[in-house]
């Protein structure tokens, strides 16, 4: 459980007057014994003088001590009214008691014999001469009781305690009721007024510490103050955080539009890349990616295919009669009829400039690459018209299909394949397919 | 400017000068008239008290004394008296201080409700018997003894006291003092007067003093004054109390210290001094505040002086206990023995 601060100034203050009582008393103890000590001692032989005086005055007038009717209540006179003093007596010379006041206890019972005065260890004893007027030297005797002197200090110091404890309390109890109204109702009021604080409400306006005339006012006018540009602070910080938002999201739409932009882009390069621009086929590039991943396919899972390469004849003939534009074009438009001509699954490459490759998947049988082969022929064969002429071109197929006996890679394949294209152009045949 | 200022403030300064030494060298005339005679304490007291309590330094006093103590011939005071009246026509003093009752009786009376301001000390009678009450220029201090107080300390003294006696001389003032004693007597019911004496001689003094030694516990004396011998002079009061002293075991109390002083054991005593003083006071009023003697109250002294006589105390075999001597006036000795 935390501790207020106003408990802890009031813990404390409570200790450093508790010490600081305790030093005074302490101070004050030793001092009032002493001043007690001597107080007694001087009141004694104020006394005992005033005894002589008064003896003196009875001497003077004639009486002898055996004629001092009374003088026993003299003494018990002078010890009442003497604070301090507890005994006092007339003695003569040889120590014998004439008049005396009433015994102590103690004293009744040290005396060896009660008409002698015995001095005491206990005791402050005090003895002066009375002036000569009979042959005997008289004296007056009188006792301060040492116990008794410690016992009225006692006494004393157990009424200063209780009202230091009293002095102290009251103390405590203002400087808690000071500090509960001047601190800790104040900070309690700063705690549950930062608790409540709404920056947005612009609380404090009306708060009570504004109305105190002390440091806390300053506290509370500062801390609003601070509150205020906290929370102008917190508005243009909420602005700008709605600005930056907006930026941010403008900067992401932007960079998604870029990313699409930038995909499509690269799709398009990546097609590019792998499309050859005048047929419209894919180019070597593609071949390679693509066939070595069907050809591990299809040793895994027995799914065949079977690669036909195709070279034109005649195109060199094209190009160098009627011009590389006639090339283009015838190559254009025989790419334009192989890929109307092909399946959705097939594929066609341009790997040379007049060399294709065609990947045929999922063949039903010879008979069916035969007919492929046969449509590549009709669509190269049908007339194409540039520029006023009739172009004429032909084409030597090379068929090679992968079987289950095969072992060979992408390269033997279509190596086969080659062979068998080669073999047809030389024999002038429109196909020749691959017997290894 | 500076000089006119200095001439007037010169101006001032002289005539306040002036004025303050004219009135210090216009000294007051007071007459006064004892009863008695003024080499006796009691009228010298009372004198130094009014001139204590008047506190002037310019006052020129003439006195005429009486002396009727020593002299009862009525003749010889109205001789003395004569002297005082025409002192007061030659003279014009501004006042006129008598002490006691014959003083009164001789000189004063003869004066009420004239311009010539009185103050008196020490009456013991009735103020009207000298027509001082409701007078327009007499006023002073009544002399009541301090019964009571004189009473209780007598039972301080000897606690067993019931009966007392008094014994008064024949002069007519003393008939006041009875009364008043009658009147307080009352106030102390296990005390009681069983014997009232006039003596007029001293043989007569002394069978009264000798017939009551078994009668009563203790005796007051207050007229000593005017009692003869056999061939009727007054006889010295200090012998009749000597004789007291010497013969009589019983205690005796009075109110005067001059009876203490004696022989008599005890005495709550009427100050002389305190007398005079409040007289010196009345008589400051008329002459410097200008109060009119019938606007200042008959009075009285409040308090006595008691005192005892240690001597008469040992005579008397008492062990008295020294509180006593210590607290009070205490007379070491009788005064005819020293």
């Amino acid at each position: 459980m935390p501790i207020s601060l106003t408990s802890k100034i009031a813990t404390l203050f409570t200790v450093s007057l508790i010490l600081i009582t305790s030093i005074i008393l302490f101070i004050f103890t030793l001092e009032v014994y002493n001043t007690n000590k001597n107080l007694f001692i001087q009141r004694g032989d104020v006394a005992v003088q005033e005894l002589i005086y008064k003896t003196e005055r009875l001497l003077q007038l004639g009486l002898l001590p055996n004629e001092f009717f009374g003088y026993d209540a003299l003494c018990q006179k002078l010890v009442d009214s003497t604070e301090g003093l507890t005994y006092a007596a007339l003695i003569n010379e040889n120590g014998k008691i004439l008049f005396q006041s009433t015994p102590l206890d103690n004293q009744k019972s040290t005396l060896s014999k009660p008409e002698h005065f015995i001095p005491q260890d206990n005791q402050y004893l005090i003895k002066k001469p009375l002036p000569p007027a009979t042959q005997q030297q008289h004296y007056i005797i009188a006792t301060i009781d040492q116990h008794l002197l410690e016992s009225k200090l006692a006494d004393f110091l157990i009424k200063m305690l209780i009202y230091a404890a009293l002095i102290i309390l009251i103390g405590v109890g203002l400087v808690i009721h000071f500090l509960r109204n001047n601190l800790g109702k104040p900070i309690k009021s700063l705690i549950s007024h930062i608790r409540s604080i709404d920056l947005d409400s612009q609380q404090g306006a009306q708060w009570d510490l504004l109305k105190r005339k002390d440091e806390l006012s300053t506290v509370a006018i500062t801390f609003n103050a601070m509150m205020s540009r906290l929370s102008n602070s917190q508005n243009s910080l909420a602005d700008s955080h709605l600005e930056l938002r907006k930026l941010t999201n403008e900067l992401e739409e932007r960079v998604e539009s870029r990313t699409k932009s930038l995909n499509k882009a690269n799709k398009r390069l990546y097609s590019l890349a792998r499309t050859d621009p005048l047929t419209g086929f894919h180019n070597r590039t593609k071949l390679e990616e693509l066939l070595s991943i069907r050809f591990e396919h299809a040793k895994r899972k027995g799914h065949h295919f079977a690669v036909l390469m195709a070279d034109l004849d005649r195109f060199k003939y094209i190009n160098d009669n009627f011009g590389h534009a006639a090339g283009d074009t015838a190559l254009k438009t025989i790419g334009a009829r192989i890929l109307t001509s092909l399946r959705q699954r097939d594929s066609a490459y341009r790997v040379g400039g007049d060399e294709f490759i065609f990947i045929i998947e999922d063949y039903t049988n010879i008979n069916s690459l035969i007919k492929i082969a046969e449509k590549i022929k009709g669509a190269v064969e049908k007339p194409i018209h540039h520029d006023g002429h009739i172009l004429s071109l032909g084409v030597s197929t090379g068929i090679a299909f992968l079987t289950k006996e095969m072992k060979c890679d992408a390269e033997g394949l279509l190596s086969f394949a080659d062979i068998a294209m080669y073999q047809a152009k030389t024999q002038g045949l429109d196909y020749v397919i691959s017997k290894d | 400017m500076f000089f006119r200022f200095a001439i007037v403030f010169y101006i001032i300064f002289l005539n306040l000068t002036t004025h303050i030494l004219a009135n210090e060298q216009q000294s007051l005339r007071i007459l006064h008239v004892p009863s008695y005679h003024m080499s006796w304490e009691w009228n010298s007291s009372q004198l130094q008290g009014f001139k204590d309590g008047l506190s002037l330094s310019n006052v020129e006093y003439k006195i005429v004394e009486l002396d009727t103590k020593r002299i009862s011939d009525p003749t010889l005071i109205q001789q003395k008296a004569m002297i005082a009246k025409n002192l007061i026509d030659q003279w014009q003093p501004d006042l006129l201080y008598t002490n006691d009752d014959n003083a009164q009786k001789y000189v004063a009376m003869d004066y009420v409700n004239t311009t010539l301001p009185i103050v008196f000390s020490a009456v013991n009678r009735d103020p009207s018997i000298y027509h001082f009450s409701n007078s327009s220029n007499a006023t002073g201090v009544m002399e009541y003894e301090h019964f009571i107080p004189a009473i209780n300390l007598l039972r301080t003294i000897k606690k067993d006291i019931k009966h007392i006696a008094v014994i008064v001389d024949s002069d007519p003032m003393w008939a006041g003092v009875v009364k008043r004693i009658k009147e307080k007597i009352k106030e102390v019911p296990d005390i009681e007067v069983t014997q009232w004496y006039v003596a007029d001689t001293f043989t007569n003094y002394k069978d009264i003093m000798k017939s009551l030694q078994t009668k009563v516990d203790a005796v007051a004396l207050l007229g000593v004054f005017n009692i003869k011998d056999e061939s009727n002079r007054n006889i010295d009061f200090k012998e009749i109390l000597r004789w007291t002293a010497e013969n009589s075991k019983l205690p005796d109390f009075s109110f005067w210290e001059s009876r203490v002083d004696s022989g008599t054991l005890v005495a709550v005593a009427i100050s002389a001094y305190q007398q005079g003083y409040i007289a010196g006071e009345m008589a400051r009023k008329i002459l410097i505040d200008g109060v009119a003697p019938s606007d200042i109250p008959i009075n009285s002294t409040e308090k006595g002086e008691p005192m005892i006589s240690l001597a008469r105390a040992k005579a008397l075999g008492m062990n008295i206990d020294v509180q006593i001597f210590l607290n009070i006036k205490t007379k070491k000795q009788y005064d005819w023995s020293e």
